[in-house]
């Protein structure tokens, strides 16, 4: 354990002296391989007689007493020997600035709320026809939208989750879907997405109107079967609008 | 501290007196480690154990032509299993600047105890 403090205290000493070199060019170089030789020296030191937790306290309250010469030894260098930090450096960094500012900003800003901003477009609901065999065509709830920001702020990334379901069934759902609205980049205000379309799960209905033992498609009322659509922003799942799907066929 | 340009402070002179002890025993170079094991005998000088006070100094003492110094040969280092070690020598013109501190010191110390003696 004792061991592990006074490694842990030279790599406390070898972390500052890093940093306070950090703006020197080749000088910088030679301070640290100075007291990496020196760190090693001390661990080695067959004459020191003290304990490995003395010497760790004695080491880092020799670093710590230091402080104030180890920056003025850096001012003193700096005229000389600062280091010119390269372009790619420079842009790395203010990338770096501006995600982080962005990041600050954003996250201590008031909550969009996406309800109210997000104006939902319908542009068909209905069943639409996936695959046909030959005595029965296989139809699926579908629900094509887009969506319009009508508010004033971006929004972030947009994620949308349907929920088909029948009215007055406990049992009855006719499955989900999911998909991406628009990425990072958000949506601006005033802008509209592209055309989503989300299907449910699919149904096999017989040619002669009769169906196969779910439900009966033709028996559906208008406002039987619905959607709830959730929308994703920001790390949260909120309601967006429940709406029906028809009985009738629709291309999406 | 404030220093008058071309004199040197307590911890220097220290710095001079341990490079001619070792050269004396036969060290002509020394080492930042060896010389902060010697500076802690010295009692006006305790934080000079500390690296970045000694080597500042040590710094200091090289910029103005008294110590010169150089890596060792890393032969050396490889041998023994260790990093190479920044090694530090006394120049002539170190060797002159300790022996006129030591004049002005004891010149200091013979006003200070003509001043103190009674009248």
């Amino acid at each position: 354990m004792n061991r592990w403090l006074l490694l842990a205290a030279c790599a406390a000493v070898r972390a500052w002296t890093w940093l306070y070199t950090l703006p020197l060019d080749s000088t910088a170089k030679r301070r640290r391989d100075e007291i990496d030789s020196d760190l090693w020296e001390y661990r080695n030191d067959r004459s020191r007689h003290h304990t490995s937790a003395a010497n760790a306290v004695h080491l880092l309250s020799g670093a710590v007493l230091a402080i104030p010469d180890d920056l003025l030894w850096a001012c003193e260098q700096m005229p000389n020997h600062l280091r010119l930090p390269r372009v790619s450096a420079i842009l790395r960094f203010a990338i770096a600035a501006v995600a982080a500012s962005t990041l600050v900003v954003s996250a201590s800003g008031p909550t969009l709320d996406v309800v109210s901003v997000l104006e939902v477009n319908v542009a068909s609901a209905g069943w639409i026809p996936v695959a046909g065999s030959g005595t029965e065509s296989t139809l699926a709830p579908a629900f094509a939208f887009t969506l319009t920001n009508t508010g004033d702020r971006p929004t972030s990334a947009l994620q949308v989750n349907a929920v088909f379901y029948r009215r007055n069934a406990k049992r009855d759902g006719f499955g989900a879907a999911f998909s991406p609205v628009v990425g990072w980049r958000g949506l601006i205000p005033g802008a509209t997405s592209d055309r989503v379309v989300l299907r449910g799960q699919r149904w096999h209905i017989a040619d002669d109107g009769s169906t196969t033992a779910y439900a009966p498609f033709a028996r559906l009322s208008v406002d039987e079967l619905r959607v709830r659509v959730f929308v994703q922003h920001e790390g949260r799942w909120t309601l967006l609008g429940d709406f029906p799907i028809p009985a009738e066929a629709i291309h999406a | 501290m404030r220093r008058k340009p071309g004199r040197l402070i307590p911890l220097e002179i220290a710095i001079c007196e341990a490079a001619i002890e070792l050269r004396e025993r036969g060290d002509d170079a020394f080492h930042g480690y060896e010389l902060a094991k010697m500076l802690r005998r010295v009692p006006d000088a305790p934080l000079a154990t500390a690296f970045g006070t000694l080597y500042r100094a040590l710094n200091r003492l090289e910029s103005m032509g008294l110590l010169d110094s150089r890596w060792e040969a890393p032969t050396i280092a490889a041998r023994e299993n260790r990093p190479r070690r920044r090694l530090y020598t006394l120049t002539a013109a170190g060797d002159a600047a300790l022996e006129e501190a030591r004049r002005a010191t004891a010149h200091s110390s013979r006003k200070r105890r003509r001043r103190l003696a009674p009248a």
